[in-house]
């Protein structure tokens, strides 16, 4: 059973055209995905997009309005969440607080009546693996934050599902153990090459740890796809302003002969975009600074971060549109000082629908910088 | 070494300080007012216990004064089939208590954890049932029993009490619900349970102080009902304890003697089930769930 | 919270069915069957043979009847407004004195709150007998002690005299009833935030004005709830007037508890008993309803 998954030519997860609608509210529409076996797939998407009820759609706690849920080969959109055969860490990890860490992770096989033997062996091995031999006898409220997180991941392994499901398991910790966490959910999904769903609302978390993000927002699937295709082609400006932080700069304006011109910016050179109103994208990372009176425009500098190897300088357009930029080491720079700022490729720049908010895809000519 | 001293005397200091802010007078004023809560709260309740072993000529006035102590007005209530009353009282209460108890835990868990149609019409019921006048239902119930042939019958009096106590219990038992986390119950559907396993795996454990004080609760309002009782049990032998309290009260004379020991031995059940879970009725009620 | 499936549905209705089954059956059954009763003749001793429908005749007698308006005033006023009253201003002022700052540092909190538990324990029926046996005529320690200091030359018949049958059985209802208020009250106290207080002293605030800025707007709806469950409850007892007066001198304290009861087992007059206790009931549902918006659906409203 558990080596099929590996071999199997069926996708571990597939969403057709779910929907879940409470009374008259669309919860999610019409989300169809697919997720390989053995992928890490990130759900991400601010609070209220819908991604936790996506992620209860999947596990079964949650009945679809309409659409399919197929896990492997099965259809298990009636399925309920014990037959769907997936685990699950909860935000509040869940543990059972009237269990010992051994009866916590031993409960879902006793359930199951698998004998005795084998689930000594399996929670053993899975205490093991996540260094919680020592805990074995204690009761939730005896231990910390972290070791609670890690009984919580244990009694999910113990279970051998075919898909893990993971509803921000990292929210409730603190920045340190956060960081550390992350790096053995990396590991874990490394050894285990199990296919994991990690819902979070933290863009950080989801670019380092997953293959593959979903991005939510209001119930859609705002773009699929890798961290770097996320990153560097978003589909539309909500998606860009998501991935990155700090957050992408927007400026409104228009192009017009190949050349962007707001209130206080002009870039010119840009003759792979059609013509017309439209936003501006660049991220802080793609703007520098610039001598004095040249590059694309001027800032009134409002605040500057200095975080060591590098400063974020926080700052505003002549009509006030906030700009943030990041800068390697530090700068010298008080408030209300005006500073001229310039792109460092026109390559990193994205411009986006008014509209729609649809990233404007450039003519595939060969970009050429004027 | 000075460092500590300097410490010491400013909290010393403050101490002094704190004591300062209350003068003499109203300490002295406070301390006369708690005697007379302890006592106006009190004494009534020292009166059942002290009279009751007190001869009943005593308590009129007529026999001898001072301290006489005679078990006397136990022997007396005894021999005037108390401990019949008694022993009603707690086959009734108790078989009520576990049905109504299990039954209401079974309804207030679908309560709080499952969406379904009507829900505020339910609760809506229930706490209308809840603030229903039972004298009231009376007449339609006596008549009802009789037409049954159910008067002097001991089930149909514990079909009442299960049903009176049924809608607080359930009141009181979706709070204790709400206050566990619905994850608990997701993990457990997770981990592969039934519906009836997660009730009985993880939510029957965990609510179990909760089903203690609803259960007490129920039991105390059972053991002192009077309504229903004298509605449908009207046999000396079959009645309980609150009415054989009643019976005491000649038409008459009234032997205050036995009076007191039949009131003494109807309470102490009462005080001792309610002391240890009163903290848990006093949250549960600021939050307006209980019947008082 | 679970959604709700088709092979849920079993579950659900297998789980809610004893309850409701069982409470809609005594409640309701009597419910219907006491408004019908209300429009018949229908006698204790004619049982067997029915009632004759005699349309709202019932009910225009009990309301030009004066002594029905009487049962009503007796009820509202005194056994209801005057005993709630009484004991919602003394059971939050005693809760004020027991979480006092002075009460604390006297170590005397426990030992009142303990105090206050043994009415709160005491069945109803139990503290009217003790009570009965306080006030009594001849017997009672409250008359005793009063000839005995010389305030009083005649023993008061405090239960039989129409000018002190109302506030005896009101202290009987106090006694009984006044410490749930202060235990609540005295819980709630405890959950105003410390730091509201320090707040309070930094800005410079006198104790008057920290109790009606901080101390009363918190304690307010926790009073609010226990003060309408005590007017339903009084409302609805019988057991404190009844054992206490059984409605006397003459039907000088009768309510309307004790009217349902005694026109239905004493005049055998069921069809004028029905009356007044669908009568009671719709009062009851009034508040009811009231206790239903403002509290229960604030409490439960998520579930709901």
């Amino acid at each position: 059973m558990e080596s099929a998954i590996l071999t199997s030519k069926y996708p571990a997860l597939e969403l057709k055209n779910v929907e879940k609608r409470f009374d008259s509210f669309v919860a999610l529409q019409g989300l169809s995905f697919s997720v390989p076996q053995g992928a890490f797939v990130a759900i991400v998407g601010p609070s209220g997009c819908g991604k936790s009820t996506l992620l209860r759609l999947i596990a079964g706690l949650e009945a679809t309005t309409d659409g399919e849920i197929w896990l492997d080969s099965e259809d298990v959109t009636e399925a309920s969440a014990g037959e769907r055969g997936l685990a699950m860490v909860f935000q509040s990890y869940a543990l059972y607080p009237h269990k010992t860490v051994r009866e916590n992770m031993a409960f879902s096989l006793k359930i199951a009546k698998r004998p005795k033997a084998e689930i000594e062996s399996r929670v053993a091995e899975a205490a093991r693996a996540l260094q919680l031999e020592a805990l074995l006898d204690r009761l939730p409220k005896q231990l910390s934050g972290g070791q609670r997180q890690r009984v919580a991941i244990g009694r999910a392994i113990v279970r051998k599902p075919k898909v893990f499901l993971f509803d921000e398991p990292l929210s409730n910790l603190d920045a340190a153990l956060r960081a550390e966490t992350r790096v053995e959910l990396a590991e874990l999904h490394q050894r285990l090459a199990a296919t994991m769903i990690y819902v979070t609302h933290d863009q950080v978390e989801a670019m380092t740890l997953a293959d593959q993000i979903i991005i939510l927002n209001a119930g859609e699937i705002q773009q699929m796809g890798t961290p770097k295709e996320l990153y560097s082609e978003p589909k539309n400006a909500f998606v860009a302003g998501f991935i990155g932080s700090p957050k992408m700069n927007f400026v409104s304006g228009a192009i017009r002969d190949a050349t962007f011109e707001s209130a206080d910016l002009s870039i010119s050179g840009l003759g792979q975009f059609a013509s017309g109103a439209s936003t501006l994208g660049v991220r802080p990372e793609s703007l520098m600074l610039a001598e004095k009176d040249k590059g694309i425009g001027q800032i009134e500098v409002s605040i500057v971060e200095y975080l060591g190897d590098e400063s974020v300088i926080h700052g505003r357009l002549g009509d006030g549109t906030p700009i943030i930029l990041r800068e390697k080491g530090s700068v010298e720079f008080n408030t209300g000082d005006r500073v001229s700022i310039d792109i460092e490729s026109i390559d990193a720049l994205h411009f986006f629908s008014p509209e729609s908010g649809e990233r404007i895809v450039p003519s595939p000519k060969s970009p050429s910088r004027g | 070494m000075t460092d500590v001293a300097i410490n010491r005397s400013t909290v010393k200091r403050r101490k002094r300080g704190l004591a300062r802010k209350h003068s003499p007078v109203k300490t002295a004023a406070a301390l006369v007012l708690a005697a007379l809560l302890v006592f106006f709260f009190a004494s009534p309740v020292v009166w059942i216990y002290w009279a009751s072993f007190k001869p009943s000529a005593s308590l009129i006035g007529t026999g001898t004064q001072g301290l006489v102590f005679t078990f006397e007005n136990y022997k007396n209530v005894w021999k005037n089939d108390f401990g019949r009353f008694m022993f009603n009282s707690l086959f009734i209460c108790g078989i009520s208590v576990i049905i109504s108890t299990s039954v209401a835990v079974c309804a207030s868990y679908v309560l709080s954890r499952y969406r379904f149609a009507y829900k505020k019409w339910l609760f809506g019921f229930l706490v209308l049932t809840q603030t229903f006048p039972w004298i009231v239902m009376m007449t339609p119930l006596f008549i009802m029993f009789a037409n049954l042939d159910l008067i002097n019958n001991h089930f149909a009096l514990m079909f009442c009490y299960v049903t009176i106590t049924l809608p607080f219990s359930i009141y009181l038992m979706v709070g204790y619900l709400e206050a566990l986390p619905r994850d608990l119950d997701e993990a457990a559907l997770m981990d592969g349970c039934s519906r009836f396993q997660t009730l009985r795996h993880i939510i029957l454990p965990l609510l179990a102080p909760g089903i203690v004080a609803t259960a007490t609760y129920s039991f105390l309002l059972m053991w002192t009902e009077f309504l229903l009782a004298i509605a449908l049990l009207t046999k000396t032998s079959l009645k309980t304890l609150p009415l054989g309290l009643a019976l005491f009260f000649g038409e008459e004379t009234v032997d205050w003697g036995a009076v007191m020991a039949a009131s003494a031995l109807t309470t102490l059940p009462a005080l001792l089930l309610f002391l240890p879970v009163q903290s848990r009725l006093v949250a549960g009620l600021s939050a307006g769930s209980v019947k008082g | 919270m679970l959604s709700y499936s088709k092979d849920q549905r079993k579950f659900v209705l297998l789980m809610l069915l004893p309850a409701f089954g069982m409470t809609a059956a005594f409640f309701l059954w009597p419910t219907i069957y006491n408004i019908k009763n209300s429009f018949t003749d229908l006698s204790l001793l004619g049982l067997r043979d029915g009632g004759r429908w005699i349309g709202l005749d019932n009910y225009i007698e009990l309301f030009n009847d004066s002594d029905f308006k009487k049962v009503v005033f007796n009820t509202l006023f005194w056994l209801t407004f005057v005993s709630v009253s009484i004991r919602l201003v003394l059971g939050f002022a005693i809760a004020l004195f027991i979480e006092s700052q002075l009460v604390r540092r006297l170590r005397l909190t426990v030992p009142l709150r303990m105090a206050a538990l043994l009415p709160w324990a005491t069945p109803d029926i139990v503290a009217v007998t003790v009570w009965k046996q306080i006030f009594d005529g001849r017997t009672g320690a409250i008359n005793n002690k009063l000839v005995e200091w010389g305030f009083i030359d005649q023993p008061i018949v405090f239960l039989g005299d129409p000018s002190y049958v109302w506030p005896s059985v009101i202290t009987i209802i106090v006694w009984n009833g006044l410490p749930i208020i202060v235990l609540t009250m005295a819980a709630a106290l405890q959950t105003v935030p410390r730091d509201l207080y320090e707040a309070a002293d930094i800005d410079g605030a006198n104790s008057w004005i920290k109790f009606w800025h901080v101390t009363f707007p918190h304690a307010l709806p926790a009073l609010a709830v226990l003060g309408l469950l005590t007017t339903i409850w009084t409302f609805n007892n019988f057991i404190y007037v009844w054992m206490s007066t059984s409605a006397g001198p003459g039907t000088f304290s009768n309510v309307l508890a004790t009217e349902v009861y005694l026109q239905a087992f004493v005049n055998f007059k069921l069809g004028l008993s029905s009356a007044i206790g669908t009568f009671m009931a719709a009062l009851a549902l009034v508040f009811g309803i009231i206790y239903f918006r403002y509290v229960v659906t604030k409490r439960f409203g998520g579930l709901m």
